[in-house]
């Protein structure tokens, strides 16, 4: 039997950015390789090929509460429990971070204890904030085996940089702290993608089930509660886990102010005093492509579900509400689209739906706890749009003209994606917004003056050319009848055997990135996983993707 | 020790001390009450013999203090909603669908529309229907202060002489909120909620633990709604510890915080200065308000969330929270043996009740490997 202490726990490794997944490997105590704890190493993956000390000048521009408070002045705690008692020395310094929170996430942490899952590696990771009234300033990342200091339980620290206005990584490697980057690292070759910006895509927090019900989190929607722990685990009384709070509290106190203080940053450092806005691009692969996702879940749990209930979807899974919607103020007449508890119910049987861990071992037969757990749009994306929209560097017209471009598909798009080769590198702001609308209409029409029926060019133009007074309605109009087409073929078996088959597509792609650490965090099915991606159709109806282009 | 008696919610200072000891007894037999559940109507709802009345029985040395909180706008309407938008504006159309012990009033700007305030209450109904039926005049002096200088005794009471909780300044969400009106949102039912929560439940040889599943077998509450089952899965989990439960003194809803990160004012000033408790204690606040002082030369409409201007009292109702406070004791000793069925209308057979509520086969926990 293994204890939650002995689970191993490295996730993404800051140094060589790949998620262990061998078991003898992880969970072999074996002796570690230790570099000097007394310094502080910096290894920006991309750019150094080894740890090494950073020198004074480097060290100098770190100027986040932990370096400030701990790295500078030579305290280098090695366990989370350290980290926090160094914090705590501070608490009566004007610069100390008093204020402390602690938050629980687990995959398993819906499956309970008993001596048949005792070896079940749950998952279990805690976030703590520091911070002293107002924002957080620091987000420490660690398993909950508080007092280890060795790379099987990983301890990483994000620190706001308030001067320079980034975020700084850290983690405790190989008995030393290493620098791991700030957020603009994320943004450009050679670093982006590498290290903590392989799952910090764009520089930001990362919060996965970001949403109501906060799937895998402890939350108001469900709680992780100290029956998942065998009996005698001390930390049923360890004051991090007996006073968590819930994951509401961090989507909204700490991971969406966070992802939108360093995105105003990132805007406001690409904006000239003369109007020129630049790294255009960087700004609007937010907008066309999928840079990275959160996970969103019917708000029902599905063993609940009973054959004559209805089922909520998340309707994001349907289209990118929160941007057409909830920033750009469509505003259609629909409804969440509901299917019948028994489509749903038979579906986990013909798929096989199970609870799969890393290493192979089925821990429970059917979905996740809620249901139907799918990727969306990230909110750091959609953060992004905001700005734009709000700097007036897009208008709502001209970013809802883009969007309803595959709108049935809100993640993956290929189609949307190809309209990146139309932005440019640079734009200026006007005394109406900015020249990029008319940049990108021209560069399109000038690639071909008469795109073909079906391109995503001919997609967008065609959106385009509806009349100021009119586009709003006539996309209102859209999508209202998408959803009539939804509503007919969800409670059709062939129509919501679509859906769950899209559902698995997308979950297939979003395995294939790093940011899928577990593989308790999503369902498996008896899908092959070489079956070809799926795409929605405006008519509801699921189809083939074509071959993947840009 | 023994509770001496309940104090009135907040520890508002309303009564005089004869309605002080009469309010102790009107908790103390909803407790009993409690303590009791409805065996005559409902099999599987009593005894609930881990829930207790602190007035009547001890609470123990090893007694823990636990804050349970969940967000103040309905749950019920944003699972139902496909956007922002939609769900702020439907909650906005009537008090019945601010369920979660959370309930406010929007005051306008008659010329912009915008808003100048938004009033918050989460004072339970009986305490009012009591207070203004003992002392009309302090009631109607409470109604003129806190919600509108014109509001007249005769608005407050029907023809009969009771007291209206629907009455003009509290039926709705423009003219006014005093107290709690949705016909969930009571001291009653939050009492009903800790006592029928502390049942532990063991169906087909499996302890119930979950949130939701507690909720929809032991049927103490509103199954869609935030507070509710997270309450009742938060009070179980104590009594699955062998616990005995009751609730804190003084028993009442309570204003937890309000987050006010991604809030944005337009002269950069601290946009939860604005959020002021009016009534009750620090600690156990009962009323809040939302309003900018004149001065500050803008009105909360002004101030952005996210990026977009206030335009419900819903956009702040995403950030307030909610609380209760429960209380443990006598940890491990409880001898009290789970029950085995799910509360049931005794007009139900068996079943019926039992196929009412199902146990997926996610719940059987296996382990095989598979590759």
């Amino acid at each position: 039997m293994v204890s939650r202490e002995e689970h191993a726990f490295p996730t993404r490794h800051l140094i060589n950015g790949e998620a262990h997944r061998d078991r003898t490997e992880v969970e072999s105590f074996a002796v570690e390789p230790r570099l000097d704890a007394t310094k502080l190493l910096r290894y920006v993956k991309g750019i150094d090929e080894f740890p090494r000390p950073m020198d004074p000048s480097e060290i100098e521009r770190l100027r986040d509460p932990f370096a400030e408070l701990l790295l500078k002045r030579g305290t280098f705690p090695m366990s989370l429990r350290a980290v926090l008692v160094a914090f705590d020395a501070f608490n009566d310094d004007p610069l100390g971070l008093s204020d402390q929170e602690s938050y629980l996430v687990a995959e398993g942490g819906q499956i309970r204890w008993t001596p048949e899952t005792a070896s079940l590696n749950r998952g279990f990771r805690f976030a703590v904030t520091r911070e002293r009234g107002g924002e957080f300033q620091v987000l420490i990342s660690a398993s909950t085996s508080l007092d280890s200091e060795s790379d099987h339980h990983f301890l990483q620290v994000v620190g706001w940089d308030s001067d320079n206005r980034v975020y700084h990584y850290y983690e405790r490697r190989m008995g030393a702290w290493i620098w791991a980057g700030n957020s603009r690292h994320a943004l450009e070759p050679p670093t982006r993608g590498n290290g903590p910006f392989d799952s910090h895509v764009n520089g930001s927090l990362v919060m996965k089930e970001l949403k109501l019900p906060w799937t895998h989190w402890h939350s108001m929607s469900a709680s992780i509660q100290d029956d998942v722990l065998a009996p005698d685990d001390p930390l049923r009384t360890e004051p991090l886990f007996t006073g968590k709070k819930g994951a509401e509290d961090f989507e909204k106190r700490v991971i969406k102010s966070g992802i939108t203080r360093w995105n105003e940053a990132r805007l406001d450092g690409s904006v000239a005093d003369d109007g020129t806005v630049s790294g255009v691009p960087l700004l609007m692969r937010q907008v066309l492509e999928t840079t990275t996702i959160n996970l969103v879940s019917s708000d029902q749990e599905s063993h609940l579900v009973q054959e004559d209930s209805q089922l909520r979807l998340p309707t994001s899974f349907f289209f990118d509400r929160d941007a057409l919607l909830n920033r750009i103020d469509l505003d259609p007449q629909i409804d969440p689209i509901g299917v019948e508890g028994r489509l749903y119910l038979e579906s986990m049987e013909r798929y096989d739906f199970a609870l799969v861990d890393d290493w192979g071992t089925l821990w429970q037969k059917g979905d996740t706890f809620f249901a139907f757990l799918v990727p969306e749009p990230a909110f750091e994306d959609l953060d992004v749009l905001s700005q734009l929209l709000g700097r007036n560097i897009l208008t709502a017209r001209f970013a809802a003209c883009l969007l309803m471009v595959d709108f049935p598909n809100p993640v993956f798009s290929t189609r949307r994606r190809h309209l990146m080769r139309y932005v440019p590198d640079q734009v200026r702001l006007t005394g109406e917004g900015s020249d990029l609308p008319s940049a990108m209409v021209e560069a399109i029409e000038t690639a071909d003056p008469s795109p073909p029926p079906g391109s995503p060019e001919r997609e967008f133009l065609d959106n385009w050319s509806v009349p100021e007074a009119e586009w709003k309605a006539t996309f209102e109009r859209r999508i209202e009848q998408y959803f009539q087409a939804l509503a007919a073929k969800a409670n059709t078996e062939e129509g919501f055997d679509g859906f769950v088959r899209l559902a698995d597509s997308r979950r297939r792609e979003f395995r294939a990135s790093p940011l899928a650490e577990f593989g308790l965090t999503l369902p498996t099915t008896n899908i092959p996983k070489d079956e070809p991606f799926l795409q929605m159709t405006e008519d509801g109806t699921v189809v083939s993707t074509p071959r993947r282009t840009t | 020790m023994k509770l001496e008696r309940f104090d009135p919610p907040g520890f508002l200072e309303d009564f005089n001390d004869e309605q002080r000891a009469r309010w102790s007894e009107i908790i103390s037999d909803q407790f009993d009450a409690g303590v009791q559940g409805r065996p005559d109507e409902f099999d599987f709802d009593a005894p609930r013999e881990q829930f207790y009345n602190p007035t009547q029985v001890e609470t123990g040395p090893d007694a823990q203090s636990v804050d349970i909180s969940w967000v103040g706008f309905p749950r019920s309407v944003e699972v139902t909603s496909v956007s922002d938008l939609q769900r702020w504006r439907k909650t906005e159309t009537s008090r019945t669908l601010q369920d979660e012990y959370c309930e406010w009033s929007v005051e306008r700007d008659p010329d912009s529309g915008k808003i100048t305030r938004v009033s918050f209450t989460c004072e339970g109904p009986e305490y009012w229907r009591f207070l203004a039926e003992t002392t009309p005049e302090v009631a109607l002096d409470l109604y003129r202060r806190f919600v509108n200088p014109q509001v007249e005794l005769g608005d407050l009471f029907l023809s009969n002489g009771q007291y209206n909780p629907l009455n003009r300044w509290n039926a709705s969400t423009v003219e006014g909120a005093m107290h709690l009106i949705q016909q969930s949102n009571t001291l009653g039912a939050e009492i009903e909620l800790a006592a029928g929560s502390s049942v532990v439940r063991e169906i087909d040889s499996k302890v119930l633990t979950g949130d939701r599943e507690l909720i929809e077998c032991g049927k103490y509450g509103g199954v869609e709604r935030h507070s509710d089952p997270h309450i009742g899965g938060q009070v179980n989990s104590l009594t699955r510890q062998k616990a005995d439960v009751t609730l804190a003194n003084p028993v009442g809803l309570y204003f937890d915080d309000l987050s006010t990160a991604d809030w944005e004012t337009p002269d950069d000033s601290d946009p939860k200065s604005f959020w002021t408790y009016v009534r009750g204690t620090e600690e156990k606040p009962v009323r809040a308000v939302y309003e900018v002082p004149p001065e500050q030369g803008f009105v909360v409409s002004d101030i952005t969330i996210s990026g977009r201007p206030i335009a419900f009292g819903a956009q702040i109702a995403d950030f307030v929270r909610i609380k209760l406070t429960g209380v443990a004791t006598r940890f491990g000793q409880s001898t009290v043996a789970p029950m085995t069925g799910c509360r049931r209308d005794k007009a139900l057979d068996e079943a019926a009740s039992l196929a009412s509520f199902a146990f997926g086969s996610a719940l059987d926990l296996e382990r095989a490997a598979t590759r």
